[in-house]
């Protein structure tokens, strides 16, 4: 079994087990800062004991998911929820929507940004392979990328598996249910998969291991942490930045044998990536929608009248244009649009490939050495 | 109209001219030549004749057009392989269109008498049937469902087993098809006066019987046809089509065109967009592009697309007139009546 998967399980009786100690689960910055990945605490703390308990029946679903095999996940998490009517986003308020509204035709965004400006985004691998972190102001995004040998599709005998899974769980919001996408998730879910999977940015050629019988099934699960506008550029950032970093167990095939090493057998081996594609979002504010704003929070987000997400590469490669309706934009201002896109990926791009080498020094420490050995001895 | 086509004398002659000379784009036409191409596609189209000399001729003619006339009849009957590469040569398309020629349009509203609203829509071989039921009260099950609990209206989109060469199963949580309700719902939402119909909901169902392309667009168009013919008051149609680059994303090649309306088999092969626009304005309610492209071509794509839109509007227009006229004429409606009795609305038939 993979170490992933242990790790998992692991954390996964954890979680079972305090949901079994009644009435005093932990607090959730306190599971985050017991949890490797999450060295940064968890800014979100539900107040009540019962949003307690929904946030850690959601990490319990969350990690359960975990265990189940990709294409029966859907039919399997059953889980018998108590038949009540789940409480809905608590909406902005009327003044607040005007404040919001106002302050933009003064040109004024409520956190100060400017209009064409992002939030700080940051970027944090795990200590494992294929985990990436990503934050975007208060939106974090959780990606892991996880492999497996499985037979292929019979319809692609020459291609692997590769999906995107997304989890918006009740600890982002009350208003999510497990195993009930909500119109969020499933737009989410569309974009991330026409941006990543569509646009082949991963070959899923090079995932077949025997034609028609053995191949790999790449999965990301993309879970949000917290939720503070502009999802999709975010999980767009962590699924390409997990697969980048994740490294699959080398194979070998002898005619009919495949066999698998273990990273200390064998050295693991990236993905076969062809082009790093990135999302970029716009919203649109006033009555015609002439005000184009990057990189909305979510109160921003519930005042929009359209969003525009576009997704690019640096090569200036669209690989997915989504303005699904609202308000009816200038063609001239989404082209506008779709050219500050361009330059906002480049840097996106930039960002992420740097934060990769330097996770990849981090890791070849000897190699490192090694090379800065070699460079004293030069100069000496 | 289109001007006559320059009679070729010799065929063979001209075949020399034509591999002799340089392919000389669209882009390079002044504005008059360009809006004498862009005639809308009902305008008359000459038949070629079935002799097959005829047809040789009429294919010569054809690629006359590199000898930078664009004025020649378009010929719907010349066959071209499936191969999308040919188009440079020719600049016709695998179903002998230009790049600025849609498919037929046709529609009908009313076709289903028992309903508030409906209509049929064929673009080419795409074929959408809508239809509109309401403004009803809002369920109490509605109301607590719907986060985004301002919308009025609802759409429902059905994808027929047969309609395409492979049968498929419709299974009810696609989330392609309700990525394409939440597109339709969004866009028409705000089309639609909206605030006139508090608590109420207009649900709109299309149901595709057969798909060739330009799926989106259609629906879009069919739901704007059925909601004008069910009396819901907006702003102005809003109407859709794709449009296309004969380049693929790989070769950096400048002789790109953009191409409009495209069928199931371009859309396989080369990237396109789907685009909607509120009436004739070149405001665009949605825009979904979901290929690979060169950011470079989408200026050219979107503006194609939009003046396709202009079009769909016009011929949509058409449609409704036609059957508005109609109805004035069986005394179904009194002229100048905003909306006949009810029972005179009732009792028409087709």
């Amino acid at each position: 079994m993979e170490k992933g998967t242990v790790e998992l399980q692991v954390w996964h009786q954890k979680f079972l087990r305090y949901l079994a100690c009644e009435g005093s689960p932990p607090a959730p910055g306190r599971i985050s800062s017991r949890d490797p990945l999450h060295d940064k605490s968890s800014s979100h703390s539900p107040s009540s004991g019962a949003s307690q308990s929904w946030f850690a029946i959601g990490i319990a679903l969350i990690f359960s998911s975990f265990l189940k095999s990709p294409d029966k996940l859907n039919s399997e998490t059953q889980i018998p929820l108590p038949a009540v009517n789940m409480p809905r986003e608590a909406e902005i308020s009327t003044n607040e929507k005007q404040f919001l509204k106002t302050a933009l035709t003064e040109n004024v965004r409520i956190d100060g940004r400017l209009f064409e400006q992002y939030r700080p985004l940051s970027l944090g691998f795990g200590e494992e392979f294929g985990v990436a972190e990503v934050e975007l102001g208060k939106t974090r995004i959780l990606a892991k990328v996880s492999a497996e040998v499985t037979v292929p599709y019979a319809d692609r005998p020459f291609d692997g598996i590769f999906q995107i899974v997304t989890e918006l769980s009740p600890m982002v919001s009350p208003a999510f249910e497990v195993n009930r996408p909500t119109e969020t998730e499933v737009l989410l879910s569309r974009l991330l998969e026409k941006t990543v999977r569509r646009s082949g940015a991963l070959d899923t050629e090079s995932l077949c291991l025997m034609a028609g019988k053995k191949c790999w099934a790449v999965r990301v699960d993309v879970h949000v942490l917290s939720h503070d506008g502009n999802l999709v550029d975010a999980a767009c950032v962590a699924v390409v930045a997990a697969l980048r970093h994740f490294r699959k167990p080398d194979t070998s095939v002898e005619g009919e044998m495949v066999t698998v090493y273990t990273a200390a057998e064998r050295e693991p081996t990236p993905l076969s990536w062809l082009h790093s594609p990135y999302c970029v979002t716009w919203s649109f504010y006033g009555e015609e929608g002439e005000m184009a704003l990057l990189d909305a929070s979510w109160k921003e987000e519930q005042v929009q009248v359209a969003s525009f997400t576009v997704s690019l590469n640096r090569h200036g490669e669209v690989c997915q244009i989504a303005k699904l309706g609202g308000v009816a934009v200038d063609a001239v201002l989404l082209l506008k649009c779709t050219a500050g896109a361009t330059v906002e990926v480049k840097r996106i791009s930039e960002m992420v490939d740097q934060k990769l080498e330097e996770d990849a020094k981090r890791r070849d420490k000897g190699g490192l050495m090694a090379e800065l050995r070699a460079e004293n001895e030069r100069e000496s | 109209m289109l001007a006559p086509a320059k009679p070729i004398n010799c065929p063979l002659a001209s075949c020399l001219a034509w591999s002799a000379c340089p392919t000389k784009k669209f882009t390079n036409c002044s504005d008059s030549e360009l809006s004498l191409f862009r005639l809308p596609p009902s305008a008359p189209v000459t038949t070629p004749s079935t002799d097959t000399i005829n047809r040789f001729d009429l294919y010569l003619r054809a690629t006359s057009v590199l000898d930078s006339v664009f004025s020649h009849s378009p010929a719907r009957n010349v066959a071209m392989p499936l191969d999308t590469s040919t188009y440079s040569m020719a600049l016709l398309r695998v179903d002998g269109r230009r790049w600025n020629e849609l498919r037929r349009l046709h529609a009908q509203i009313r076709t289903q008498s028992a309903s508030d609203g409906s209509s049929y829509l064929e673009m080419g071989h795409t074929k959408v049937l809508c239809v509109v039921t309401g403004p009803t009260e809002k369920l109490a099950s509605q109301r607590m469902a719907s986060s985004s609990s301002s919308s009025l209206l609802d759409v429902n989109i059905s994808i027929a087993g047969f309609s395409s060469v492979d049968r498929k199963r419709p299974s009810r949580t696609d989330k392609r098809v309700s990525e394409m309700a939440f597109t339709v719902q969004q866009s028409l939402n705000k089309a639609v006066h909206a605030a006139i119909f508090p608590n109420s909901t207009i649900s709109i169902s299309l149901t595709v019987l057969s798909q060739d392309g330009s799926l989106l667009a259609s629906l879009f168009n069919a739901a704007t046809l059925a909601l004008v013919d069910a009396g819901i008051p907006m702003s102005d149609y809003v109407t859709a089509c794709t449009s296309g680059s004969t380049s693929s994303y790989a070769a950096a090649d400048d002789a790109a065109d953009p191409l409009l309306d495209l069928n199931r088999q371009e859309e396989q092969e080369l990237p396109f967009l789907t685009v909607a626009t509120l009436g004739g304005s070149d405001r665009v309610c949605a825009l979904v592009c979901e290929s690979r492209v060169q950011v470079s071509r989408l200026e050219g794509m979107l503006a194609v697309g939009v003046d396709g839109c202009k079009q769909v509007r016009t011929l949509l227009d058409r449609v409704i007139r036609e059957r508005g006229a109609k109805m004035i004429e069986e005394g179904a409606i009194a002229r100048g009546d905003v909306v006949g009795a009810g029972d005179e609305m009732d009792t028409e038939e087709d």
